[in-house]
């Protein structure tokens, strides 16, 4: 999936969320002319980018429907079963979505099924506006062999054929032309012979315009949204010589760290362009991918270093270079993580603070040749000292930025749901308003996307449980219509989520009553309890409010579920209750949580995760090559002699290693690199840890604990502490 | 006043916007007008660069719009330098 499609499908499913929530709306309020243009325009955005998608049934289905949407306006009411088949289109635009997700097109019914949806609208969309056109148009190609200077980065092919009365509409092509970024060739012809100027109308466009440009995919196709039905954005792949100019970059970079080596130094320069060599070196080759080449350099460098000589790294610099990732041991992260939209200031500010850091570290290299030559101990220590405190408050600030980076609004989440209150309502047959605020609310990603099932699973037991029959409301006083509030507001340093109902609240008595009987509680235990704390038993396992399992909410699924998913990400649950008034859930979440790429490993039967930024590498050595060295065993890797311990074994369990290759990490230690035989390596996750607490903080072998996606909790181990 | 005759020459100058269309066809399909001169042009619509396109004459560049200057001069007919 390239990174446009990715985009693009991240948009369109915000786009069908909004639209769902705006047509819920509308039914509520058909006069709303505001939430109608914003359906509107939705729906024109979503056949945009569905035309420039090349997918045709997707692109006229909206089409239609936004030439029917047009038709509504100055309505006093919806026509009848329109917010059931808007939503039934949208149901369908998301099955599609996600059919694209998966094949990279849309079914072969499409196009039937559009009709469908569409029968007895009285709008069709027309024949779709866009065809197939090939990935790289020839004449694309051909331009792009005209041009002598190709930039590295994507290359986008614009074939232009603006409708001979675009001017009527108010388009200047050549000016949408001209907001292309990165311009490399424009070509621009009469799409027909032109007439004898005495005969032309000045006010017909008669042009074919196609353009290259050195621009990112997504920006271009941005650009011609508006057109789409008459413009064609597609990448140019490169000539295939040209492929390998990113190779050709890096050899020009570990020339040029070469040369810098070769050329004679101040014996007091020298260290400095020995660190700032290696740097180089290793950061252009971790940017190619190239991770075991960057390793031996990193090496080579230190070694360089450490004898004051440059012959080691110039070694290593002229070894020959081929391309590709050299056999990296390691097997790739798995599991795709959900893309986010960035706000570009954050992004911004991000690339500032790098260059602070390069900065800072620059003053470092200067300070270390120096520390060569004939700098007295304090004023070195003084200096270092300055540099250290620099450092140290900009990681500080690049923590946080980073943190922010990962902060979202609750709002994508939240607008999942008008739409289930709404049809959830209806089959109970009860009648719901659902009042949202505060979507713009933000917290860490991870959270963002933890919350949703705890709070569907809320509004469903609001719905089910918390708000009374029409009838049941009318004798007690209340509106025959009930109201769940969904709100988020900062707390604090924490942000808190309530679902909250105006229904019948939790009877205590009841619920004793319940917990007693399906042996949760003593009966004892039960009536000394105050009222509060007998509706917290609705978060015990075991216990279910409502006296019938229904459909909706009593899946076996309680409370408890919604309690340990909310603990999970280092949030809490509160329960404020009003019996005959309504029950209000406050979720109080952390606003941002600090996330540890942990590697899960097994040792015996158990497991453990061992912390991803000490893993240096995982190999498989035979046991030949593991020699015993006094008590204990030792590798070489590298022309490197590891020592190995047994994860098991430290930890005293019983391993059951055998094989003939020992399954081995290896992990940084303040003593040099250490390899850890291990039984198994079963996952990678990034997951928020705690610190360890309890018994557990007595441990100084455990850096923390986290939760698995099962449930499980996996202990973390620090490396260094289990070492003899 | 962004499109005009003066001489032999049609200059265009400032933003010419499609309004202007119709009054550069008008000038274009005078014989007498010669060239085109588009130096003082700020910015161009593209009807009328469609125009200069078509009809084909002689333009005293560079165009004053630099896009046109870069991308759609080298495609028209050079004026010699000096004008006519």
């Amino acid at each position: 999936m390239s990174p446009l499609d990715e985009q693009f499908l991240i948009e369109c499913r915000e786009l069908t969320a909004q639209a769902a929530e705006d047509i819920v709306a509308l039914e509520r309020d058909p006069g709303d002319i505001g939430r109608l243009d914003r359906l509107f325009r939705v729906v024109h955005t979503l056949k945009g980018s569905a035309a420039v998608m090349e997918l045709a049934p997707m692109s006229r289905l909206m089409h239609a429907s936004e030439d029917w949407l047009g038709s509504w306006r100055g309505q006093e009411r919806l026509p009848a079963g329109a917010i059931d088949r808007v939503l039934a289109i949208l149901d369908q635009t998301e099955s599609w979505l996600g059919h694209f997700e998966a094949e990279g097109r849309l079914p072969e019914d499409a196009s039937a099924t559009a009709d469908r949806l569409l029968e007895g609208t009285g709008s069709h969309g027309g024949a779709s506006p866009v065809g197939p056109i090939p990935e790289a148009p020839p004449w694309a190609q051909e331009m792009l062999d005209d041009l002598t200077d190709i930039p590295a980065g994507p290359i986008v092919a614009l074939d232009y054929e603006p409708r001979p009365g675009c001017f009527f509409d108010g388009d200047d092509p050549l000016d949408l032309v001209r907001r292309l970024p990165g311009l490399l060739a424009v070509s621009v012809v009469p799409r027909d012979p032109w007439p004898p100027i005495e005969q032309t109308d000045p006010f017909t466009c008669n042009l074919r315009i196609r353009a290259l440009a050195a621009a990112d995919p997504g920006t271009a196709r941005d650009l011609v949204r508006l057109v789409a039905d008459q413009a064609r954005i597609a990448v140019v792949e490169p000539a295939p010589e040209r492929a390998t100019s990113a190779d050709v970059l890096l050899n020009a970079i570990l020339a040029e760290q070469g040369l810098l080596l070769r050329t004679p130094a101040e014996p007091g320069d020298l260290l400095g362009r020995l660190a700032s060599a290696a740097r180089s070196a290793v950061n252009a080759l971790r940017h190619a991918g190239a991770g075991e080449r960057a390793d031996r350099i990193d090496a080579a460098g230190a070694a360089a270093l450490a004898q004051k000589d440059p012959r080691p790294l110039l070694a290593a610099l002229e070894e020959p270079w081929s391309a590709g990732p050299a056999g990296s041991e390691a097997p790739a992260p798995t599991g795709a993580s959900p893309a986010t939209r960035v706000d570009s200031a954050r992004i911004d500010r991000l690339a500032d603070l790098a260059g602070e850091i390069a900065v800072a570290r620059n003053g470092l290299s200067h300070l270390l040749g120096r520390a060569s030559g004939d700098m007295a101990a304090s004023d070195l220590l003084k200096q270092l000292a300055e540099r250290d405190a620099e450092l140290g408050r900009l990681t500080v600030v690049l923590q946080r930025a980073v943190a922010d980076l990962r902060l979202m609004p609750v709002g994508p989440v939240f607008r999942r749901f008008p739409r289930l209150v709404r049809e959830t309502a209806r089959s109970l047959g009860k009648q719901v308003l659902l009042d949202m605020s505060g979507e713009g609310t933000e917290v860490d990603r991870t959270i963002v996307e933890s919350i949703h099932e705890p709070l569907l699973h809320l509004l469903r037991n609001a719905l089910d449980h918390g708000i009374e029959p029409p009838e049941e409301r009318r004798a007690a006083g209340k509106p025959p219509e009930g109201r769940i509030t969904l709100r988020a507001a900062p707390d604090g340093d924490r942000v808190a989520i309530e679902v909250g109902d105006d229904g019948r609240g939790i009877d205590p008595a009841a619920l004793r009553r319940r917990a007693v009987r399906q042996g949760v509680v003593t009966e004892a235990a039960a009536l000394a309890m105050s009222d509060e704390e007998a509706v917290q038993l609705v978060l015990r396992s075991g216990v279910s409010t409502a006296a019938r399992v229904s459909d909706l909410s009593g899946r076996g699924v309680g409370m408890d579920v919604v309690r340990d998913a909310v603990e999970r990400v280092g949030g809490t649950l509160q329960i404020l209750n009003r019996p005959g008034k309504g029950t209000t859930f406050r979720l109080l979440l952390p606003i941002s949580m600090t996330v540890t790429r942990v590697m899960v490993v097994r040792a015996g039967t158990e497991r453990f995760g061992l912390p991803m930024d000490r893993a240096l590498q995982t190999v498989r050595i035979p046991r030949e090559r593991i020699h015993p060295i006094r008590s204990g065993a030792a590798f070489v890797l590298r022309d490197r002699t590891v020592p190995l311990v047994g994860l098991a074994d430290l930890l005293g369990l019983t391993g059951v290693t055998g094989g003939d290759q020992a399954l081995v990490v290896v992990l940084a230690t303040r003593s040099g690199p250490v390899g850890f035989e291990v039984d198994g390596i079963e996952d990678r996750l990034d997951a928020p840890m705690r610190p360890p607490e309890g018994l557990l903080a007595n441990m100084p072998h455990l850096l923390g604990t986290t939760v698995r996606g099962d449930g499980q909790v996996l202990l973390v181990l620090e490396p260094e502490a289990l070492l003899p | 006043m962004t499109v005009r005759r003066q001489g032999s020459a049609i200059v265009l100058e400032g933003r010419c916007s499609v309004d202007e269309a119709e009054m550069l066809a008008l000038l274009l399909r005078d014989a007498g007008a010669a060239t085109v001169d588009w130096r003082g042009a700020s910015h161009l619509h593209t009807a009328l660069v469609q125009l200069v396109l078509q009809a084909g004459r002689p333009v005293q560049g560079p165009c004053g719009d630099p896009f046109v200057a870069r991308w759609i001069e080298p495609i028209t007919v050079a004026a010699p330098p000096g004008g006519l």
